[in-house]
C-alpha cells in the first residue's frame, strides 16, 4: 500500500484505469474482428491505424469529421451536467441543418453575414425546441429521455416535410433542396479540402463552454442542480429555470453544429434521415466525463477511428459497421458500474483498513 | 437455550470507503427478544440490512441454526426464516389485508387467485399468534398499528423465526405500543426470536431480554437486560459517563427580529403539520424548539426558510413580510439554515469542499464579477473557513463526501455561519457526529448569539436543546404546547412530559410568557 493514498486519489486513478481499459478492450476487439474477417488483415489494420495520417487529404477529412461532433459533444456536456439524460442532440442537429437551409435559400445577404445569420437562426430555433423535454420533465414529471427521443423523430419528419414541400429542387433526381447561394456557404479554412471556418468556431466554443460551465455562476448552478437538486433548491437556485435554460443551450449548440455542417460541407440540403452526430455527442460526453475540456481529444479519437475504418473499407472492402461495435463496447464498459467493481471494492477495503489502523482507533469500551 | 443466529467478524465497507461495520460479532438465542441499540450512524441499519440480505458483508460470515448462509437477497433471507418489519411499511394500500399477507405466495385455484383461501390462511395465522386483523378491509383504511401487525403476519406466513423490527414504536401511539409489546412477548413464548431496534431505552428495558449496543460501527457490549440500567445503556451508546455541561453565560436578548404569526402548513398528503403557530425570536437569544419527531418543530424551521409552503398566517423579519418568498430572497435577507439532513439538503457530495462552501452565495458580489466567478476570493474564503472551523481534510479541493460526518457538518456550519446572517435556523446540528465536532459547533452557536444573532435551534438531543437554548418552545401535534422564557430551571423529565403531551400550557399562558 502506497503512502498518502486517499480515497479520492483511488477514485480518480480508477476512472482513468476504467476508461483506458474500455478503450483498449474496444481496440483489441476490433483488431480481432479484422483478423478473422479480412482477406488481408495486415493491410486492413494498417489503414485502420495509420490511414488518417497517411496523406494530407485524409487528415483534412478527419478534421472535417471532427468539427460537428465536438460541438454536439459540448451540447451533451451541458445537458447532462444538469442531470438531464436529454438525447435531443440528434434531432437538433438535423433540424439545425433544415433551419439553416431554409434561411440560406430564402434570404439574400453578403457573404460572411449570411452564414452567421443562418447558424444563429438554427441555434435559436433548436434552443426553443430543446426546452420541450425539460419543460415536460419539470412540469409533468415525464422522462426527459423518452421525450427527447420522440422529439428527434418529430423534428426529422417535420424537417423532411419542409424541405420536400417547399424547398425541393424539382430538377434533382432525389429529395434535395436547391443549391445554397454562394454567399450562404461557410468559407473554407484549408483550401482544397472540406475543412471550413467551423473548425475555428468549434475551438472557440470548447473554450467558451468550458469557461461557462466551470468559471461562471451560471455554469456552477447547472452543475449544482445536476449534483443534488435538493441542495440547489436549498441554496436558493431556481431549479426550473436552470433545467430549462441548460437544455435550451444544449439544443442551440446542437442546432448550430447541424447548421455549420450543412453550410460548410454540403452544397444543398441532401440529408434523408438522422445523421448520428447527436449520438456521437452522447458518446463523447460520456467519454469526456461531461467535462468540455476533454471533448476535443475524445472527438479526435472517435473521428480517427471512423476515418481509419472508412479508408480500410475503401481499400480492402472490409465493412465499417464494426466501428459501431467498438463504440458500443467502449461505452458499455465505461457506463457499466459493476465493471471492475470487485477490484475497486478490494482496494477500497484495503485502504479503509489502512486508514483505520493509522487513526489507531481503539475498540469499544465495556461495562464495569 | 439454543443459538439461532450468529454473525462472526462482520465488516462492511461501502464503495465510497465508509466503514459502517467494523468486526461485528453477534449472537441471538432462540426465543428471546434482543434489543440492538446505538446512536444514529452507529451502524445498526447497515448490520440489519446485511441480516436481511439487502446488503452483503465485505468480510465475515452469518450462521442460521449453526449453518453458514449467504444472504444475497431478501428472498434468501426469507428462505433462511429471517423476516423484517421495516420502519416504512411495504404494503399495497389498495389491496385488502389478506391479499397483502399472501402477496408473493398467493394460493391458487387453477390459474385464478383463491381469495377465500387467502382469507383462511391469514385468519389461521392471526389466530395462532393471537394477532387479530380485519382480513377483508383494505390496507389504506386501517390504522398504523394494524398495518404493522399485518407486516408481522406477512413475515410469519413466510416462515420467519427471526423477526427484525426496525424502530417499530416510532409510528405508534402509547396504547398501540403496549399492544405490540404483548404480541411480541407472545411470539417469543412461541419460540420466535425478535431483534428489536430502538432508541427508546425505557422500551428496551421494558420489553427485551438482552441488549446489544453498537457504537461507531462496532458492537461494544451484549448484556442481560436485568444486569444493566438505562443509564448504563446510554453510557455505552454514547461512550461518555457524564452528560457534558454546555457552558454559556446568560443571554441578553434585545429587539425582536423574527415574528411568526398564526402559521399553518400542510405536508404532502394534506395533514396539518403546523397549526396556527405563533412565536417571536429576539436578537441575542437561542430560541429552542423541542418535540418528539413529527410534531412541528422541524416544520417551523422549514416554513421560515421557505422550504415549504405556508397555507395561512405570516412570517416577518424586522416587520417586513417574508411569507412564501423565494428561498433566494430569504437567504439574501440574512436567514441562513443548517438543514436537518446534511447529505440531502446541505451538500453535494461529489463537489469539492470549496464548491460546497460557495453554494448559496455564488451570486454575491464578493465571489463573482459580472461574468466570471472570482476564483481567488472563493479559494481564500474556503481556506479561511477550513482553518477557522478546523475541518479535517486534505485541502479545499477534496470531495466533501470523503470527509467524516462531523467534518461535513463543520463545512455546512461554516458556510451558513459566515454569511453574516441575522437569523440562523439550526436543525439537528450534532446528529450523528462525534463529540468533538458537536462541542465545537455548540460553542460557535453561543458565540454567534453573543454577537447578536437570532438563533432558532431544533434538536432531538434533549441535553443539547436544554443546554443551549435560552428560551424554549415545546411542540406537540403541530402546536406550541409550552413556552419557557428561561430554560435553566427546566429539567429533562419536565420537558419530556410536555413533549409527550402529558402536560400542556394554555394559549393565554404561553402568550403571557412569550410576550412578557
Amino acid at each position: 500500500m502506497r503512502k498518502n493514498m486517499t480515497q479520492e486519489k483511488l477514485n480518480r486513478e480508477f476512472t482513468v484505469l476504467r476508461t483506458g481499459l474500455a478503450v483498449t478492450i474496444g481496440v483489441i476487439l476490433s483488431i480481432l474482428i479484422i483478423l478473422f474477417v479480412s482477406d488481408d488483415p495486415l493491410l486492413s489494420i494498417r489503414y485502420l491505424v495509420l490511414g488518417p495520417v497517411m496523406s494530407f487529404n485524409n487528415f483534412c477529412s478527419l478534421l472535417t469529421m471532427w468539427i460537428p461532433i465536438v460541438i454536439t459533444g459540448l451540447a451533451v456536456c451541458v445537458m447532462f451536467s444538469a442531470n438531464q439524460f436529454n438525447l435531443f442532440g440528434e434531432g437538433a442537429f438535423f433540424f439545425g441543418g433544415v433551419v439553416a437551409a431554409v434561411v440560406a435559400l430564402s434570404t439574400n445577404m453578403p457573404a460572411g453575414i449570411h452564414p452567421t445569420v443562418c447558424v444563429a437562426a438554427a441555434a435559436v430555433v433548436c434552443g426553443f425546441i430543446g426546452a420541450v423535454p425539460a419543460l415536460m420533465r419539470y412540469k409533468l414529471g415525464a422522462s426527459e429521455m423518452v421525450g427527447s427521443m420522440l422529439l428527434n423523430y418529430a423534428c426529422m419528419n417535420l424537417g423532411l416535410f419542409i424541405i420536400s414541400y417547399y424547398f425541393r429542387d424539382a430538377s434533382a433526381g432525389s429529395v434535395v433542396s436547391g443549391k445554397f447561394p454562394k454567399t450562404a456557404r461557410i468559407m473554407t479554412l484549408i483550401p482544397g479540402s472540406d475543412v471550413h471556418m467551423g473548425f475555428i468556431a468549434a475551438i472557440l466554443l470548447v473554450i467558451l463552454i468550458y469557461w461557462f460551465m466551470y468559471k461562471t455562476r451560471w455554469g456552477y448552478e447547472i452543475r449544482l442542480v445536476g449534483q443534488n437538486d435538493k441542495f440547489a433548491k436549498y441554496a436558493g437556485v431556481n431549479i426550473g429555470f436552470v433545467l430549462i435554460a441548460s437544455q435550451m443551450l444544449g439544443g442551440a449548440l446542437s442546432g448550430a453544429a447541424g447548421a455549420m455542417e450543412i453550410l460548410g460541407v454540403y452544397r444543398r440540403f441532401s440529408w434523408t434521415g438522422l445523421t448520428n452526430h447527436g449520438w456521437d455527442g452522447v458518446t463523447l460526453g460520456i467519454l469526456a466525463g461531461r467535462n468540455p475540456k476533454y471533448i476535443p481529444l475524445a472527438a479526435l479519437f472517435l473521428a480517427y477511428l471512423r476515418k481509419g475504418a472508412d479508408l480500410m473499407s475503401m481499400k480492402t472492402g472490409m465493412q465499417t459497421d464494426f466501428v459501431s461495435v467498438i463504440q458500443a463496447v467502449i461505452l458499455v464498459f465505461i457506463l457499466a458500474e459493476r465493471f471492475l467493481a470487485k477490484y475497486k471494492q478490494k482496494r477500497t477495503c484495503e485502504l479503509s483498513r489502512q486508514l483505520e489502523a493509522d487513526r489507531g482507533e481503539k475498540g469499544g469500551i465495556s461495562l464495569g | 437455550m439454543d443459538e439461532i443466529l450468529r454473525a462472526e467478524h462482520i465488516v462492511k465497507i461501502y464503495d465510497n470507503g465508509v466503514m459502517a461495520n467494523k468486526d461485528i460479532n453477534f449472537a441471538a438465542q432462540k426465543g428471546e427478544i434482543h434489543a440492538i441499540c446505538g446512536e444514529n450512524g452507529a451502524g445498526k441499519s447497515t448490520f440489519m440490512k446485511m441480516l436481511y440480505g439487502i446488503e452483503q458483508p465485505s468480510e465475515g460470515a452469518i450462521y442460521v441454526k449453526g449453518k453458514e448462509v449467504h444472504l444475497t437477497s431478501s428472498a434468501k433471507a426469507i428462505e433462511c426464516s429471517i423476516g423484517m418489519v421495516h420502519q416504512h411499511f411495504m404494503l399495497v394500500p389498495s389491496l385488502t389485508v389478506a391479499e397483502n399477507v399472501v402477496l408473493g405466495v398467493e394460493p391458487q385455484k387453477g390459474i385464478r387467485f383463491d381469495k377465500k383461501e387467502a382469507v383462511r390462511i391469514t385468519e389461521e395465522i392471526a389466530e395462532k399468534y393471537n394477532l387479530p386483523v380485519p382480513t377483508n378491509e383494505k390496507v389504506e383504511d386501517i390504522s398504523v398499528g394494524m398495518k404493522q401487525r399485518v407486516e408481522i403476519i406477512k413475515a410469519l406466513l413466510k416462515g420467519a423465526e427471526i423477526l427484525i423490527l426496525d424502530e417499530p414504536t416510532t409510528v405508534l401511539t402509547p396504547q398501540e405500543t403496549d399492544e405490540l409489546f404483548e404480541e411480541l412477548k407472545h411470539l417469543r413464548d412461541e419460540g420466535h426470536t425478535i431483534l428489536f431496534i430502538s432508541h427508546k431505552l425505557y422500551e428496551v428495558k421494558k420489553l427485551c431480554d438482552r441488549v446489544s449496543i453498537m457504537k461507531n460501527g462496532r458492537m461494544v457490549a451484549t448484556e442481560n437486560i436485568s444486569d444493566v440500567t438505562e443509564t448504563d445503556i446510554s453510557r455505552l451508546m454514547v461512550g461518555r459517563d457524564v452528560v457534558e455541561v454546555i457552558e454559556k453565560t446568560k443571554a441578553d436578548p434585545k429587539e425582536t427580529v423574527l415574528k411568526v404569526e398564526n402559521i399553518t402548513c400542510k405536508n404532502s398528503v394534506g395533514r396539518k403539520v403546523l397549526d396556527k403557530v405563533s412565536m417571536r425570536v429576539r436578537s441575542g437569544e437561542i430560541f429552542g424548539v423541542a418535540g418528539v419527531e413529527g410534531n412541528g418543530q422541524h416544520e417551523v424551521l422549514e416554513a421560515i426558510a421557505s422550504m415549504c409552503h405556508v397555507e395561512s398566517g405570516s412570517i416577518s423579519l424586522y416587520d417586513k413580510d417574508i411569507t412564501n418568498q423565494s428561498i433566494r430572497k430569504i437567504r439574501d435577507m440574512g436567514i441562513t439554515h443548517i438543514p436537518e439532513d446534511r447529505m440531502v439538503h446541505g451538500t453535494a457530495k461529489k463537489f469539492s469542499i470549496m464548491n460546497n462552501i460557495l453554494a448559496g452565495r455564488h451570486r454575491a458580489k464578493k465571489f463573482t464579477g459580472k461574468v466570471l466567478l472570482n476564483e481567488r476570493a472563493i479559494a481564500e474564503e474556503a481556506e479561511y473557513l477550513i482553518k477557522e472551523y478546523r475541518v479535517k481534510c486534505s485541502g479545499k479541493n477534496q470531495e466533501i463526501g470523503m470527509l467524516s460526518g462531523g467534518n461535513i457538518q463543520k463545512v455546512v456550519v461554516a458556510r451558513e455561519f459566515s454569511q453574516d446572517p441575522k437569523v440562523i435556523l439550526v436543525d439537528q446540528p450534532s446528529r450523528g457526529i462525534d463529540i468533538g465536532a458537536a462541542t465545537f459547533i455548540r460553542e460557535k452557536l453561543v458565540q454567534l448569539r453573543d454577537e447578536g444573532k437570532a438563533i432558532i435551534l431544533n434538536s432531538a438531543d434533549l441535553n443539547e436543546v436544554l443546554g443551549l437554548s435560552d428560551s424554549l418552545a415545546v411542540f406537540y401535534n403541530g402546536k406550541i404546547a409550552a413556552y419557557f422564557e428561561d430554560t435553566s430551571l427546566l429539567t429533562e423529565e419536565e420537558l419530556g412530559l410536555y413533549m409527550l403531551g402529558v402536560k400542556k400550557m394554555d394559549t393565554a399562558e404561553i402568550e403571557r410568557r412569550m410576550y412578557a
